[in-house]
């Protein structure tokens, strides 16, 4: 299971990432390593301040070729765009492929909480579905990893070596909802692949 | 070929919809479904039911039960001054165009547990309009408006209030208008003294009188857009002249079929001035 190259054998409709805010770094190194136009929609929540709703935005935009932005309530999913949660909000999706926001309660004390993307994006995407978990110190993200698994999406935590806080991924590790375990660089490369496999 | 788990299953829902409908008028079917189905499976199993049709039967015999599920399955999460800075241009930009009228007409559509009803109340008084205002604060579910109306809550959401009262622009100090007593704080009645609450249904579009100001803060985001779009047209049609709506920071009026009706006054705290 360590880090053996994989082929995918499906078509991959998004690709969904969690993290904490430690893993802001990590998700701008990603998003750097990634070619534009990116044809498969990436729909990132990462644990973020309530009351500073500015910032991360610039910072992956400077980061990224493809187009970042915090989609409003009902905004369709496009290909080739970079969606981050907006503060204080959860991030949901629908069937009708567009996005539903929610101000529901804190989930694992976070809003946007990652399980409740993680789950919403599993119901609509299944199989057809990517899902990484970043660096973090709470278990937000935990379930709906296993969620996704067992919906039969591909599960990815990036290596606890590779990370600042390693609870959030080693937690998903102990579950056995777990795929790959990948460094940051192979997270990438691995992205990479996925959009080779879909423009074949 | 895998498929998603879900527990919940269309054709029940549809007649779970349907019963609700006939029985109480309420009309579940233009709610945004991956909230509404996420809450639902909450209330499933946090009152241990089996099925959503044993649910049904319940709610439909039972309706004080109905009432129950109506306060679980709606989102009521709200605070003080939310967003202080959407505050903080109501206060610099719509009061200032609001406050040479011989009275000023505002509706809470979806006032919740009155939070915003009272930031308004107070941000009024401190511009010395209150008195000339008149406030209808309305909200589907009839217990949230009771908590709305004693205006008591936990002390646990003081601070973040309070914090948020100063970033938007507050003259005084917050503690100026509630009075403490353990566990909870409760605002001075007489911020309520020109506020009129009232059970209304925004999925049934009825209107019922005409405004200066609508805020409608992230009540929408759980309709779909064929509601939103029924929603929008109810506010156009209960606006007097040049009124204002706000929504919430993540709502837009772009998918609204009139919006080229409405001026935007500001963009990202999405405040709308009809034309």
């Amino acid at each position: 299971m360590k880090t053996q190259k994989f082929s995918p054998r499906k078509n991959i409709r998004a690709i969904v990432i969690g993290g904490s805010a430690g893993s802001i770094p990590v998700m701008c190194k990603i998003l750097s390593g990634l070619p534009a136009p990116f044809t498969i929609p990436l729909i990132v929540c990462l644990h973020r301040m309530k009351n500073v709703s500015e910032g991360m935005i610039e910072v992956f935009s400077n980061a990224s070729l493809n187009p970042v932005l915090e989609p409003n309530d009902k905004e369709e999913i496009k290909k080739g765009n970079v969606y981050l949660a907006p503060s204080n909000y959860h991030m949901l999706v629908e069937k009708n492929n567009t996005f539903s926001l929610s101000t529901d309660i804190l989930v694992n004390y976070s809003r946007p909480s990652i399980d409740l993307t993680f789950q919403s994006c599993s119901r609509i995407f299944g199989h057809e579905m990517v899902a990484i978990l970043l660096t973090g110190a709470n278990k937000d993200g935990v379930d709906g990893m296993c969620m996704a698994k067992k919906n039969g999406a591909t599960t990815i935590v990036q290596s606890p070596d590779d990370c600042i806080a390693p609870y959030m991924p080693q937690a998903a590790l102990e579950k056995r909802c777990i795929d790959h375990i990948f460094s940051t660089t192979e997270i990438t490369e691995y992205l990479i692949s996925l959009l080779k496999e879909k423009l074949v | 070929m895998t498929i998603p788990m879900t527990t919940l299953d269309t054709t029940h829902l549809k007649v779970l919809f349907d019963r609700l409908n006939t029985r109480y008028q309420l009309d579940l079917s233009n709610y945004a479904p991956a909230s509404l189905e996420r809450r639902l499976e909450r209330f499933l199993s946090l009152h241990y039911f089996q099925s959503i049709e044993t649910l049904t039967d319940k709610l439909v015999t039972d309706s004080e039960f109905y009432d129950l599920f109506i306060k679980e399955l709606t989102v009521n999460t709200t605070e003080m001054f939310r967003d202080a800075s959407c505050w903080k241009i109501i206060r610099e930009q719509i009061i200032p165009a609001l406050k040479d009228l011989p009275n000023i007409r505002i509706w809470h559509a979806g006032c919740s547990s009155g939070e915003e009803v009272f930031s308004m109340a107070i941000l009024l008084q401190e511009e010395n309009l209150l008195h000339k205002s008149r406030i209808i604060a309305t909200d589907l579910n009839k217990n949230i408006i009771e908590t709305a109306k004693k205006g008591t809550y936990s002390l646990k959401s003081l601070a973040q209030n309070e914090d948020n009262y100063v970033q938007a622009g507050g003259q005084k100090r917050f503690s100026d208008y509630y009075s403490v007593s353990e566990p909870f704080y409760t605002m001075n009645p007489s911020l309520l003294e020109n506020v009129k609450f009232m059970k209304h249904d925004l999925s049934c579009t009825k209107e019922f009188s005409k405004f200066d100001l609508i805020l409608c803060r992230n009540v929408m985001i759980y309709f779909n857009k064929e509601l939103q779009e029924k929603v929008f047209m109810l506010f156009q049609r209960s606006l007097l002249k040049k009124g204002f709506v706000v929504i919430g920071k993540k709502e837009s009026m772009a998918y609204y079929s009139n919006s080229g009706n409405f001026t935007e006054i500001n963009s990202i705290e999405k405040i709308y001035r009809i034309k």
